[in-house]
Parts: structure tokens; C-alpha cells; sequence
């Protein structure tokens, strides 16, 4: 009896390999770093900024000012993870011949490729999530601190309940929202598109060290490549095509956008984002991660070890 | 396959699929600027500005740690008095924060109050410069105040500010200005209820505008009884003698004030502490309101 071909995609084979991954990352011992990060926001929390404007402006300054640093901790944090835990993936199972053990069973290279991805984002996902937790409440307790002190400030002022209702509103707009956890998520599918690529590159790369500075280089690049597609654009009805025109098309092209993740400061000031541009965003960035793995599997499919 | 000819299929492949999701980009990129959720591209000259490092933590999604940072930068030249570094580093946070009107304000407020007095006290400067920056630093807040404005429509407190501006004595008195900063700001969602009402009191003291000055004051009037303050009630008194308003379209004096004792008392009040506002008809009222509650 001949044993069948093993199907080309397989949810359990997946969930096993992303179970594992992560398992292999989290002894990496990198959820330690959620004492740096509680260390920020305390630290945020207590950082007083020079308020030279009246006291029905400061609540909302000191929240924004503790939104800035949990938000641009998480960002910075997801990102390193997403690029040096995908970096170090694929080589750390080559040195310990564990891809080898795994590629002689059936198991379809693609299934390994989604699975190591799925176990990256799952632990950018609960690392997301714990800061997400804790950013909530130290949001919580911050604002309803600020609404206490306003109101007492409201009484000095001889403000009716009219006039207070108004400022605690304002303030609680700045305090824990829905908008904030857009912001979140928004965090999340750069990470996403971000490990995707780091995959990529290493599919190919030969080294770890080169997957995290092409990797970090890309990064940067795509917060630059809606600058180039906006040149590119302008300079699209002049018909002329200069060095400099080709250089921006390139770049825009071959780059991803990430500077549309920087919703994530509108969220930060209080703004809403409507529900047809997050579906968009989210479109966007699993076209990303879907393109690049396919191409990921593209490079992996026949490489010999 | 050889990994070259595997790399040249993938750069092609992004090159196809790159040309075909850029549309898709640009219009999303749009609608986000549209409905001001993403902030336009820092120019080449702020990216100067605000040094290299900032200017790639900015990019890299993180505007509002370097604003808040720069504004503490901000904070130390207020502190040590250099107006023009100053000026230049609120340029910059608004620039990389545009949607955030406490930055405006601030800044405005640097400039327009904190900078234009310490020009105005300079003893190392000759009086005809003291003068200038004064006035030169004032116009700046006031210009800072107004982009600022300009970027958040719906924001109050800038438009207040900038009305409490040039309504400030002890700076350059522009009712007529002030008023237009004021103008729609009731239709504003959260404006606190003094605003419109401050908007009928500059509106008022405006020459020329009291007929509107007084629509507004009615409309307020009946609006809600919280308005029916005495400044309030003393400017419809004052703005139906001086517009002649027939009985039948005006708010009778014990409508307005509910007694002659209490009428008494805010008109008396309302001359001797707000001499800049029209007095049509105080005196006479106040003169025969003291024969008849025997005062």
C-alpha cells in the first residue's frame, strides 16, 4: 500500500508547528520585557509636563502624554519582536537540526513557513495584548484621578453641573476608548507585515544578522514610501521621466506603506476611525502577509539544507 | 532552481503586485488625510529642523513622543526667555501634531502673552523696539492661534483664546476681531455655555452690530434660564434703548430682571463695573428706580 501525498495545507500540522514556535519563544525568556514596559508607563504615568495653559487643558495633556509612551512602546517593542523573532527562527532550527527532523515527515514546507509566522504573531499578540491590559488600566485609574481633581477645580470655578458634565466628557474622551484598542490593532498588522517580510529575507538570507538590518532597513524605507508614491504621483501627469521619478516609482512599488499605520497617532489625541478605512487597512495588511509568504514558500520550497 | 533566477521571479513578482496595489495605497493614504487621520509628510526643512533622530522616530509612527519631548524643549526656552528658539520649536511640534489644539494654544499663548510682555519690559532695548516686538509677538500669537484654528475647525478653545486675545485691555483692543473669532462657536459640540454668551457681550460693545448683538441676547434669553446672567440681561436692557425696540418685540424690564429691586442691583452693578459697554438708558432707569423703591 502506497502512503498518500501529505495535503499542501493542514490547520492541525499549522497549530502544532505556531504552538511550538511560540513554546520556543517564550523560552527565550522575552515576556521579561514587560517589566520595561511596565517600568514606561509608571514612569509616563508620573511624568508631570509643564503645563503652562489653565487647568481645564491638563487632564487632557497628561493622558495624551501616557497614551504617547504606551503606544510608542508597544510599537517599538512588536517590532523588534516581529523582526529578530522571525529572524532567528529559521537559522536557530537549522543549528538545531529540528528543521531537519520536521522536513524529513511529511509536512509541506508551507505549513512550516505559516506555522513559524503564526507562532511570531501569536506571541506579538499576547505581548500586545498584556500592554494593551495594563495601558487600559493604568488609563483608567489616571483618568478618573484627572475627572477627581477637575471637578474640584469645577467647584472652585464655580462651574454649574451643566459646565462639569462638559469637561468630564472631554476629559473621557482622552481616557480609555474603543478608538484606543484601533490603535492597538493597528500595531499589530504593521508587526504582522513586518515578520512577514523578515521572513522573506531569511528564506534566502545567510545570516540572522543580515535578516534583522535588511529587515530594519525595509522598516524604514516604508515610512518613507508614501512620500516617493506621493512624488511619483505628482510628477505622473508631467509625462517626463527623470532619474529621480524612476527612483521614487521603484521605491514605492517594491516598498510596503507603513506610514498608514500612523493612524495610531490620531487614535492617541482621541480621533475615531471610521470602520470602512480600519476593513481597508486591515485588507491591506493581510494582502501584505499573504504576498510575502507565498513568496517565502516560493524561495523555500526546493532549498536543500 | 537556482536561488538568483528564485530571487529575480520574487522582485518581479513585487514589481507586478506592487504596480497593482499602489492605486489602492494612494486612495486609502487620501481618505486617511481627508478625514484627517493621518498627517501630512514632514517637509525636508522640519526634518532638519528637528534633528535626524527625531525626525526618524517621527517616522516610524512615534509624532507624538517627539512632540511631546520637543515641547518640553519648548518649555526650557520660555523658561530662559529666548522667544525666537521658542517660536521655532512650537513651530515644529505643531507641525508634527497639528491635530492636537493644546499644542496651539500653548504656543499661542507663549507668544502672544509670555514673549510680548517681556519685550514690553526689556530696559536694555530702546522704547520704540519694546514697543515693536511687543506688537510683532502678539501678531505671531495671534497668526499661531489662527493656523491652529484653521487645522481644527472644531475645536472652541483656540477660537476662545483668540477672541479673549484681542479682547485683552491690556493688549491691542479689537472688539470687531475678537467678535469673528466667536462667531458660530455655540454651534461648537462640548463649547461651554459661556462662550456664546461671551460671543453676544463682545458683540455688543461692537458699533454698528447692536441689532445683532441683540437677536443674540434674546435668542439666548429664551434659549435657557442658566443664561440669564446679569451681564446678560443688563446688555438686552441697554441694546432695546438704544435700538428704540418696540414694546411689543422687546423683553419687558420685570421679564428681564423679575423685580425692580433685582434690576436695581445688576444695573447699578453693570455701570459702575463695565464702563466699556453701552450705558443707553442707565442712568434715567436707575433714577427712577431709586425715587420708587424709596432708596
Amino acid at each position: 500500500m502506497s502512503a498518500s501525498a501529505p495535503k499542501l495545507f493542514s490547520l492541525s500540522r499549522t497549530t502544532i508547528i505556531a504552538s511550538n514556535t511560540f513554546t520556543q519563544l517564550v523560552r527565550m525568556k522575552v515576556f521579561y520585557f514587560l517589566a520595561a514596559f511596565a517600568a514606561i508607563i509608571i514612569a509616563a504615568n508620573f511624568f508631570e509636563m509643564p503645563y503652562t495653559e489653565g487647568p481645564e487643558a491638563r487632564g487632557e495633556r497628561a493622558l495624551t502624554v501616557l497614551k504617547s509612551a504606551s503606544f510608542g512602546a508597544m510599537t517599538l517593542f512588536s517590532t523588534i519582536f516581529a523582526i529578530v523573532a522571525t529572524a532567528l527562527l529559521l537559522p536557530r532550527d537549522v543549528e538545531d537540526r529540528t528543521l531537519y527532523t520536521i522536513l524529513a515527515k511529511p509536512v509541506p514546507r508551507l505549513d512550516y513557513l505559516l506555522g513559524k509566522l503564526l507562532g511570531v504573531l501569536m506571541l506579538i499578540g499576547i505581548s500586545l495584548l498584556i500592554m494593551d491590559i495594563l495601558t487600559v488600566t493604568m488609563l483608567h485609574f489616571r483618568t478618573n484621578g484627572i475627572i477627581s481633581e477637575a471637578m474640584q477645580s469645577a467647584h472652585k470655578m464655580s462651574l454649574n453641573q451643566e459646565q462639569q458634565d462638559l469637561w468630564t466628557k472631554e476629559i473621557l474622551k482622552q481616557g480609555p476608548t474603543w478608538s484606543l484598542q484601533v490603535g492597538v490593532l493597528a500595531i499589530f498588522l504593521k508587526a504582522g507585515i513586518i515578520a512577514a517580510l523578515a521572513m522573506l529575507i531569511s528564506t534566502f538570507s545567510s545570516s540572522t544578522l543580515f535578516t534583522v538590518a535588511i529587515s530594519s532597513l525595509i522598516y524604514f524605507i516604508g515610512h518613507f514610501q508614501a512620500d516617493a508614491r506621493d512624488y511619483w504621483v505628482s510628477q505622473a501627469e508631467g509625462g517626463q521621466v527623470g532619474l529621480t521619478k524612476i527612483m521614487t516609482g521603484l521605491l514605492a512599488v517594491f516598498f510596503p506603506d507603513f506610514q498608514v499605520f500612523n493612524i495610531i497617532d490620531a487614535v492617541i489625541i482621541g480621533e475615531t476611525i471610521a470602520l470602512a478605512s480600519l476593513w481597508k487597512l486591515i485588507g491591506l495588511s493581510v494582502m501584505y502577509m499573504a504576498i510575502y509568504t507565498i513568496l517565502s514558500w516560493f524561495v523555500f520550497s526546493d532549498k536543500e539544507f | 532552481m537556482k536561488l538568483t533566477r528564485k530571487l529575480f521571479i520574487v522582485l518581479l513578482s513585487l514589481l507586478v503586485l506592487g504596480i497593482a496595489k499602489m492605486p489602492f495605497e494612494q486612495k486609502l493614504t487620501e481618505q486617511l488625510r481627508e478625514q484627517n487621520l493621518l498627517n501630512k509628510p514632514l517637509n525636508i526643512e522640519t526634518r532638519e529642523r528637528i534633528g535626524q533622530t527625531s525626525a526618524v522616530v517621527s517616522l516610524g509612527g512615534l509624532r507624538s513622543i517627539v512632540a511631546a519631548m520637543l515641547n518640553l524643549r519648548a518649555h526650557v526656552h520660555f523658561e530662559n526667555q529666548q522667544w525666537y528658539d521658542l517660536k521655532d520649536t512650537i513651530e515644529n511640534v505643531t507641525t508634527l501634531q497639528p491635530r492636537s489644539p493644546f499644542y496651539w494654544e500653548s504656543g499661542g499663548w507663549h507668544l502672544a502673552y509670555n514673549a510680548s510682555i517681556d519685550f514690553r519690559h526689556r530696559e536694555d532695548l530702546p522704547e520704540a523696539r519694546r514697543r515693536i516686538l511687543w506688537r510683532e509677538f502678539i501678531h505671531a500669537g495671534s497668526d499661531f492661534m489662527e493656523k491652529g484654528s484653521r487645522l481644527n475647525p472644531d475645536n472652541w478653545r483656540i477660537k476662545a483664546q483668540l477672541a479673549k486675545l484681542w479682547a485683552d485691555p491690556h493688549k491691542i483692543v479689537d472688539i470687531p476681531r475678537a467678535v469673528e473669532y466667536l462667531k458660530d462657536i455655540g454651534e461648537i459640540e462640548g463649547v461651554l455655555p459661556y462662550y456664546p454668551r461671551q460671543y453676544m457681550y463682545l458683540l455688543t460693545r461692537t458699533p454698528g452690530r447692536e441689532k445683532e448683538a441683540l437677536a443674540e441676547g434674546q435668542k439666548l434669553f429664551h434659549a435657557s434660564e442658566k443664561n440669564r446672567l446679569p451681564t446678560l440681561l443688563c446688555c438686552i436692557f441697554v441694546l432695546q434703548n438704544k435700538l428704540n425696540t418696540p414694546e411689543s418685540e422687546a423683553i419687558s424690564f420685570l421679564e428681564l430682571f423679575g423685580s425692580n429691586e433685582n434690576g436695581y442691583k445688576a444695573l447699578s452693578d453693570f455701570s459702575a463695573r463695565l464702563e466699556e459697554y453701552p450705558q443707553t438708558g442707565i442712568a434715567e432707569k436707575l433714577k427712577k428706580l431709586k425715587s420708587l423703591l424709596g432708596e
